[in-house]
């Protein structure tokens, strides 16, 4: 009973996250199909909708009179997040997408990998890309 | 299998040089070890230390191992194959093996009793994928006796004298850093990349405005290279500075290798100024690998 409530601590070793990173990279990024893209001279502008949070909501009930369902961001890419956004074409794994950028930059393979990997996180936090799993595993994203 | 010259590539850390097949990527760096992935999986670390007076192969194998997150009753002994033993005559060694739920591999203990330094050596797998271990055990060497250090790592390396004493690094993607002290200087080296893209919109001495904060631009050789200095001459002002713990001189030296897509600099801080040509040489000593 006490080691369900404290389950013992496990010793990890180096690399035990091994196969969960290969997964990773393996996962095909996918578009937002409702976020919009615009190339401008810094890079690609992203505009994207989101949920009001419900304090927002209140707040501008309050000075609008008004309920926003929606608000509208921006995200602006620099070049190098530009170049990994149009590399997303729903078909390239997170991998794929790394070498590419690795060969285009000459950066180290890992390098390219944590980089393009931070992107794709960013980019998901916001809703603007989501992952699908690797052939082979169960569908959906 | 055997793997070609060109496939191997040089590894020096905190004294210990190394050649590991080109696919491996060092995934932990810190002081006095090294873990290399290869296809995402472990499959090598080195952790090495100072022993003070009598080396115990027990006593050393427990300290080491439990650091490391093991006991050393999940231990075997291993029997080192010939062939690995050939390059291993300079070390005091003795092999080990493990095997838990998850993981198994083959461990060296070695000890150089002439540097007084213990080494301990993980491979990680089955015995049957070490291909890799003779050649790298002959590649092995501990550069405590030598007059300069080999330090390289990633697609950089530098040449140090052997009393320069790294005190951080940080290795970050497309910015890298490491600083050490050497004779009462400051040292810190950096690479930046994709220099194209850092570059596009600004010269080179606008990007290593920060780096030089306070310095003034010497030379600029856009865009390859640029140059400040900082030298507080006033003894009432190096006072001040000195009480502030900052330093009073410093030198920074940006260049790019355009064909390599890369940003190399140097920053030597101290409260003397380092002869130029000292400084020089230290730039030169810098290069990618």
């Amino acid at each position: 009973m006490l080691n369900k409530i404290f389950p013992p601590k496990t010793r990890r070793h180096p690399g035990e996250s091994g196969p969960d990173r290969q997964y990773a990279l393996a996962c095909i990024p996918v578009k937002n199909p409702e976020c919009s893209a615009r190339q401008q001279k810094e890079g690609i502008l992203l505009t994207y909708t989101v949920q009001a949070k419900p304090w927002l909501r209140k707040i501008f009930k309050g000075a609008a009179g008004r309920e926003p369902e929606i608000i509208q961001r921006k995200l602006q890419l620099d070049s190098l997040g530009s170049s990994v956004w149009e590399m997303i074409d729903g078909r390239q794994s997170v991998e794929d997408i790394s070498r590419s950028f690795q060969q285009q930059h000459q950066l180290g393979l890992r390098e390219a990998e944590i980089s393009v990997s931070e992107f794709m996180q960013q980019l998901g936090r916001r809703g603007l890309v989501a992952l699908r799993e690797p052939e082979g595993k169960t569908d959906g994203y | 299998m055997q793997l070609s010259e060109q496939q191997w590539r040089r590894i020096g850390w905190d004294g210990i040089l190394l050649q590991v097949p080109q696919d491996w990527h060092p995934a932990a760096i810190f002081p006095n070890y090294l873990l290399f992935e290869d296809r995402h999986r472990p499959i090598c670390a080195l952790k090495w230390q100072q022993i003070k007076g009598s080396f115990d192969a027990e006593k050393m194998l427990n300290k080491l191992t439990t650091s490391l997150g093991r006991t050393a009753s999940e231990l075997q002994p291993y029997a080192i194959p010939q062939s690995w033993r050939l390059h291993l005559d300079r070390f005091v060694h003795q092999g080990f093996s493990w095997q838990d739920s998850d993981q198994s591999g083959i461990g060296l203990l070695l000890f150089n009793r002439d540097t007084q330094r213990s080494l301990l050596l993980q491979f990680y797998g089955q015995e049957k994928h070490f291909a890799f271990a003779q050649r790298l055990l002959a590649g092995l060497q501990d550069q405590q006796q030598q007059e300069h250090q080999l330090w390289s790592v990633f697609d950089i390396c530098m040449d140090l004298p052997i009393e320069a004493k790294r005190t951080e690094h940080e290795f970050l993607p497309g910015s890298f850093r490491i600083h050490f002290t050497l004779a009462g200087y400051r040292l810190t080296y950096y690479r930046f990349k994709p220099a194209a893209e850092l570059l596009r919109r600004q010269a080179l001495s606008d990007f290593g405005r920060d780096i030089a904060k306070g310095s003034t631009l010497e030379r600029a050789d856009e865009p390859l290279m640029v140059q400040w200095q900082r030298q507080v001459k006033h003894p009432g002002l190096r006072l001040l500075e000195r009480l502030r713990k900052k330093s009073t001189c410093v030198s920074v030296r940006l260049w790019q290798i355009p064909e390599e897509n890369i940003i190399l600099g140097l920053k030597v801080e101290g409260n003397l100024k380092m002869q130029e040509q000292h400084f020089e040489t230290l730039c030169q000593r810098y290069r990618t690998c």
